[in-house]
């Protein structure tokens, strides 16, 4: 299995509009997981991460570039992220991040 | 081929326990499924279908079979589950509630238009025909033999009884007739038979006393939704050590009456052929010994 990261047909066929619509949520705070909030910016505020984690000290900067890493792949410039992990993996971190913003951009939860 | 590994234990994972998930591979079940069907509720699709992907794409599950249970086909989910998941190769999507033969065309033309688009070889990821309806036990058989895919026929229990207005008893009288024709279409169609689960996973007498019954009937495993009902349908399915040392026995005596052009000879007084040998060896491939 490859370990890069690779987008389901839906979220990069046709035309997607990378505008975060309202604020949205994935994850959970149960151990190994992560709760991601995403709240839409105004254009030019930039990202903005808050993160919380029960191992902060020594994994604060692997986690952040994890949400950055799925910021950048959405294009997303402004945000704001809220992140409160519980000891997520790295595939949990990025998949609830993407998912996030996804219901936020899409407005739809299927 | 993946039609005679063993398939004693297939583990219910929830798609949207990361815990869980990232765990399923230590249990040592034979093979792991991850559910995007019941197990998620209907506002976390996404969520599960986006973390099942990741898993898949970077967790070891130390060699068990990796399956995903998509959404019924007729769900707005379905699509988006095969587009998310084919490309990371799992050794095989379930396909829940299947009624008719079409059901898993159907299934099987949505994988090969995936497979094609993401330059896989045709016919990597399989299918677990799962039967769960009243009508999906009348077609068990052309359902089984639909796609050179199918792998697995399984039944569901708790679906079907609810489909056949019936309460999911104990001892499973209600749902008799339709584990043995899943058992004659999968043996028909040569592909493996899985049972359903054993809903109650403080009872170990019950699973043990059920999956004995299964056995018998012929299937080759049973889901189970804990990992503590793992090593009792091992143990049932393994077989014993006398069960072992005459299988070997058997199994040596016919490579060895090959040898020698003879085609049925006897051991301890009793004739052994061609079935007896199947059966022998089958005993060794439970037991995990080599051929």
């Amino acid at each position: 299995m490859s370990n890069t990261l690779t987008f389901a047909a839906e979220e990069v066929d046709g035309e997607l509009s990378m505008k975060l619509k309202k604020t949205t949520q994935s994850g959970s705070l149960e151990s190994s997981d992560i709760l991601i909030t995403v709240t839409p910016a105004k254009p030019g505020a930039g990202r903005k991460i808050d993160l919380e984690s029960v191992v902060l000290n020594a994994y604060g900067k692997s986690i952040k570039k994890d949400i950055v890493e799925i910021l950048d792949k959405l294009d997303i410039k402004d945000v704001y992220i809220n992140a409160n992990d519980r000891g997520a993996i790295s595939s949990t971190i990025k998949a609830r991040t993407e998912a996030a913003l996804l219901k936020s951009i899409k407005d739809l939860n299927i | 081929m993946k039609q005679n590994k063993l398939r004693r234990t297939m583990l219910y994972i929830p798609g949207n326990n990361p815990n869980m998930i990232q765990n399923g591979g230590v249990y040592g079940a034979d093979g792991i499924m991850l559910d995007l069907e019941d197990a998620v509720a209907i506002s976390r699709k996404k969520d599960a279908r986006i973390l099942v992907r990741n898993m898949l794409q970077t967790m070891d599950f130390y060699g068990a079979e990796i399956t995903v249970r998509i959404n019924g086909l007729q769900t707005e989910f379905a699509l988006l589950d095969m587009e998310a998941i084919v490309p990371c190769k799992p050794d095989a999507l379930r396909i829940p509630k299947v009624e008719t033969m079409g059901d898993i065309q159907t299934a099987d033309q949505i994988i090969s238009k995936i497979e094609k688009k993401h330059k896989i070889p045709q016919g990597t990821v399989k299918i677990h025909a799962m039967v769960e309806t009243a009508l999906g036990v009348e077609n068990a058989f052309q359902i089984a033999q639909a796609s050179p895919r199918v792998v697995v026929l399984t039944i569901g229990g708790q679906d079907l009884t609810a489909d056949m207005g019936v309460k999911k008893t104990l001892n499973g009288q209600e749902i008799a007739y339709a584990r043995q024709r899943i058992v004659m279409a999968a043996k028909a169609a040569k592909v493996a038979a899985l049972d359903t689960i054993f809903a109650d996973v403080d009872d170990e007498a019950g699973l043990i006393k059920e999956t004995e019954m299964i056995k018998e009937l012929g299937f080759d495993g049973k889901a189970v939704i804990n990992p503590r009902q793992i090593n009792l349908v091992h143990t049932v399915f393994t077989p014993k050590a006398a069960e072992i040392e005459k299988a070997t026995r058997i199994v040596k005596a016919f490579k060895k009456a090959q040898k020698d052009g003879i085609g049925v000879f006897a051991i301890d007084g009793k004739m052994i052929d061609a079935p007896v040998v199947a059966r022998a060896q089958r005993v060794l491939d439970l037991a995990g010994e080599k051929k």
